[in-house]
């Protein structure tokens, strides 16, 4: 169920408490490692507080939360930088655009590994699907969704959200630059997600084990009984009901971490994996922290071609800064074509979570919804952006291009009765029908030659959803 | 006098019931049904009579002869002459090492020492003569229980056989994969550890003896044969076939010519039949845009260019809608440069429209290509009957005629780090793969697709049932394919 917007707050640590983080530090009493890391972090952008909670299960599922919102952003940031490369080698026989839809992928195991810990604590009931709904109502956004082509600018944010705490001591100069670059153009602090992933992972750990690290809860005010057991944890039959899982989603390479959790321990696995993979506390070779270095210096090289496509292209205004509104009436129709499918998307992806997979083994709705999920991510969304970065941004005649607008209507995942998210596919499949005929109509229609192929392929992905969703439910 | 092996590589394929049939001879021609005398005819079933074996496809070698090593005719050998055939079969793929993904560029296949009992090891077999049946190639896979428990199988790889002249037909497997009660499978769908298939691949010789008393000659570098799955629509070729893949790699390495101006019917027909009949194992619209259809391709008159242009980049689309690997170093799906050149060519009106006579007989360079036009060329992640190592300039003798080396390449090294097992690679790799030898929809006769994969969606459903699917099949002379040979009760 999609609640209500909960706030982050940024807590700073008292001065008392800095105070004893530096002292312990400087004791040397103990060995220097990943904890001085984690307390330079503290120090640095403060604790992760959730207001307007009460137990620890709801902050830490909040905290999950707001976590899948900055993992969504960032995923669907990184598409669209990806769309703004042209899906080939260049001459270095590096493809780039492909290295971004990894990180993009990437990404999305990440956000599928938090909704299998948001099943773990708050099960089925706690899948999340929002993108700006928290970030929104939050300070200090770990990055602003800004929807923008390649570039310097966009590439140091990009490090500036997932460098390590600990940043290579030959590479710090160079990252310094770059943090700055990103603050200035986005106007805020940068702030890494690796300060919500050490929390929660704190939460997950013992309390005799964690006492040996630092005390979240000197740091900032923290619910009571702030550490996990297992048997604080969803219960076994009805995780393994609702998990994700790598073979459901078709996740083929290892390098995609999509981890489910059925224990405290496996909990704090996972989320070490996935800060260690993207947002961690130091860097590791392939990182997503590794990836973006090695584009900044492919770029600055001249090594990356880059498509002038639009920034923050939109129907409407959204959150994004600097957004461009879609004037060109047939890019508009794309456009609505384009948004309407993203939506269905995650709404699929949603409906996907919540629906039960049978106790026969056989894949059942959730399966076909997985595998409408699936298609629609490399048959649609691909093909459906490409056309839209070619089409033109406005109607006065300018060359200068569109992009595919990702606004996402948070309505759409306010139920998670089935009957409601049916209907709420059938409400867009209809409107995608209604704007398929407007696009046919219009007198741009002719001239691209190749559209009718593509809109036969989207009704026909369209009938595939309806199709199943009538036979699932009567109301379709 | 010289004397080759033609096609130079084979492509054989698994399958449960020994009533085989051949793999294709004639470019466009489809795998033939062998005849007493030795021609061949249409295949009319590609299964036994229960719909539940595949018929194996066996892969023929032929002896040609030449004076000056450039024109290769079939050898017209004196009547005492023999021929004797030797043939190695080995299955490496559980035993290489192998990573997580598929490799990204040519990869040479290692076996670690202490993996030996995981190599199938079918062994060396000779025939000679005509109509003559060798023993099974035997192998044995060993290899352990996840309680310790020790887990050996033996696995059939193939036989030789002879038709009426003595010509070598080279047998694969039943389609068998396996692994110790306990292993899983699908966790990926390129390594499943301690599972094994049957696939194979070899060296294939030739020792020519004109009379009983003359001295042997060597028929020259051999051949190869490669033993892969089935091909459950062998009349829809890949857009870029393995013949093309190879091709590409003759001209950029070896300094084979490029095609230059196109034939019509030899060079652009063939890659728009193969976009064409994509429609039947596909749903992408692409394929079944009525340009396609146009009497007017094969039209050089400018005002028809247009329509060429568009036609040229309908066939572009394959480079958008299938992949080439999930890795960005790996290559991405694209058409050879020689096909493009092709089209570019056609689409300005520099081609011959002079109607090509049909293929009615053999050659070395049509065997190889027949051969070759089969199998699959892209999306070598890993592939279907060999994958990315075919890129390695190093695996071909010298000059270039599509040959293996068989002194650094060794029986097995080509389909080692193929899928383990195929299955796994033929469930996971659907829509964006190759629907050509894997289709994504079945036709059916009122007009409608069905998913070719229904009733065997899950690894261990594919690995049982493979041989009950469906094969995508032309009807007739008409453009017109449809599954037929699907166990009905599957």
């Amino acid at each position: 169920m999609q609640r209500s917007p909960t706030r982050i707050r940024w807590h700073q640590p008292s001065p008392a408490a800095k105070e004893g983080l530096e002292r312990e530090a400087a004791s040397g009493l103990r060995v220097a490692g990943d904890r001085d890391v984690v307390r330079e972090m503290l120090l640095q952008v403060g604790i992760p507080v959730v207001e307007g909670v009460g137990t620890a299960r709801e902050f830490a599922i909040e905290l999950l939360k707001l976590a899948a919102e900055v993992e969504h952003a960032l995923m669907v940031q990184y598409l669209y930088a990806a769309t703004s490369i042209p899906d080939q080698p260049e001459p270095d026989s590096v493809n780039y655009h492909e290295k971004l839809m990894d990180v993009a992928v990437q990404e999305m195991g990440h956000l599928a590994t938090l909704q299998n810990l948001l099943l773990l604590l708050g099960g089925p009931k706690a899948f999340y699907m929002q993108r700006d709904v928290m970030r929104e109502a939050s300070e200090k956004n770990p990055i602003p969704f800004v929807l923008e082509p390649i570039n310097k600018t966009s590439l140091a944010k990009y490090v500036a959200a997932e460098k390590p705490a600990q940043v290579p001591p030959e590479l710090e100069a160079q990252v310094d630059e770059l943090v700055r670059l990103a603050e200035k153009d986005a106007g805020v602090d940068t702030h890494r997600v690796g300060a919500i992933y050490e929390l929660l992972r704190w939460m997950f750990t013992p309390p005799e084990e964690a006492s040996a690290g630092i005390d979240f809860a000197m740091l900032a005010p923290l619910p009571a009984n702030p550490h996990f057991s297992d048997a604080d944890l969803q219960d076994l039959s009805e995780i393994t009901q609702y998990e994700a899982l790598t073979d459901e989603w078709q996740v083929f390479e290892e390098d995609v971490i999509l981890a489910t959790a059925h224990t405290a321990a496996e909990a704090r696995d996972a989320i070490d994996r996935i800060a260690e993979q993207g947002e961690g506390l130091t860097d590791r070779s392939r990182s997503h922290f590794a990836e973006f270095m090695e584009m900044v210096a492919a770029f600055e090289a001249g090594k990356i071609s880059v498509k002038p496509i639009a920034k923050s292209p939109t129907l409407d205004a959204h959150e994004g800064q600097g957004s461009e509104v879609i004037s060109h009436r047939y890019t508009q129709l794309w456009g609505e074509v384009f948004s309407l499918q993203y939506n269905l998307l995650v709404l699929t992806i949603y409906h996907t979570l919540v629906t039960p997979r049978p106790s026969d083994g056989s894949a059942g709705l959730r399966g076909a919804l997985a595998s409408l999920a699936l298609r629609g991510m490399r048959r649609v969304v691909g093909p459906v952006s490409d056309l839209i970065a070619s089409l033109p941004l406005r109607d006065d005649g300018s060359s200068d291009k569109a992009g595919p607008p990702y606004d996402l209507d948070a309505a759409i995942l306010q139920s998670d009765a089935d009957h409601d998210l049916v209907a709420q596919h059938i409400r867009m499949i209809d409107r995608l029908a209604t704007v398929y005929s407007a696009i046919e109509s219009s007198p741009d229609f002719p001239s691209h030659l190749n559209h009718a192929n593509i809109l036969a392929n989207l009704r026909n992905f369209d009938k595939q959803r309806r199709d199943l969703l009538s036979s699932a439910s009567p109301i379709a | 006098m010289r004397y080759r092996i033609f096609p130079a590589i084979g492509i054989a394929r698994l399958g449960e019931d020994d009533n085989f049939f051949l793999g294709p001879e004639r470019p466009g021609a489809g795998p033939g049904e062998l005849q007493p005398d030795g021609s061949v005819a249409p295949v009319a079933k590609y299964k036994d009579a229960t719909c539940t074996k595949v018929r194996k496809q066996g892969a023929r070698f032929h002896i040609f002869e030449s004076s000056d090593g450039v024109n290769w005719s079939l050898a017209n050998l004196p009547a005492t002459a023999t021929v004797t055939w030797t043939v190695t079969l080995e299955n490496k793929k559980s035993a290489v090492t192998r990573p997580a993904n598929p490799p990204t560029s040519p990869t040479r296949p290692q076996v670690p020492a202490g993996s030996e009992p995981l190599v199938i090891k079918g062994g060396t077999k000779q025939v000679s003569g005509p109509n003559v049946t060798s023993s099974l190639f035997k192998g044995t896979y060993a290899t352990t229980a996840p309680d310790g428990a020790p887990y050996s199988v033996e696995i059939e790889l193939g036989q030789l056989r002879t038709d009426g002249q003595g010509r070598l037909v080279v047998l694969g497997g039943k389609g068998f994969s396996s692994a110790p009660a306990g292993v899983p499978l699908g966790g990926s769908y390129y390594r499943n550890p301690k599972w094994h298939d049957d696939v194979a691949d070899g060296p294939v010789t030739a020792e020519i003896r004109l009379s009983p008393t003359s001295v042997p000659i060597q028929a020259e570098e051999g051949a190869w044969v490669i033993v892969g799955p089935p091909d459950y629509a062998s009349g829809i070729d890949c857009v870029v076939t393995l013949y093309d893949v190879l091709r590409q790699v003759g001209i950029d390495e070896f300094g084979v010519p490029a095609p230059g101006a196109p034939s019509f019917d030899l060079d652009i027909a063939p890659i728009l039949t193969r976009v064409r009949r994509l429609r039947w194992v596909h749903d992408d619209a692409t394929w079944s845009d009525p340009r396609l259809d146009s009497p007017k391709l094969r039209s050089r008159d400018a005002a028809d260019q247009p329509l060429r242009d568009g036609v040229r980049n309908l066939v572009l689309q394959v480079e958008s809608v299938f992949e080439g690997h999930t890795s960005p170093a790996g290559p991405p799906f694209q058409m050879r440069a020689f096909q493009k050149k092709l089209l570019d060519d056609w689409v300005v009106g520099t081609f011959d429209d002079t109607p090509a006579p049909p293929r009615v007989s053999l050659s070395a360079e049509g065997l190889t290509r027949a051969a070759l036009e089969g199998a699959a060329g892209q999306g070598f992640c890993p592939g279907i009957e060999a994958g990315i190592i075919v890129l390695d300039k190093t695996l071909y003798t010298t000059p270039f005629d599509f040959r293996i080396n068989h002194t650094v390449v060794s029986a097995g090294d080509l389909t080692a780090l193929m899928a383990q097992p195929w299955q796994a690679d033929f469930l996971k790799c659907n829509t964006e793969w190759w629907p050509t030898q894997r289709p994504d929809l079945a036709p059916q006769a009122d007009g409608t697709f069905k998913d070719w994969i229904r009733g065997a969606a899950s690894h261990r459903l594919l690995v049982e049932r493979s041989a009950r699917l469906g094969f995508v099949v032309q009807q007739g002379a008409d453009e017109v394919f449809l599954e037929v040979e699907r166990d009905p009760a599957l």
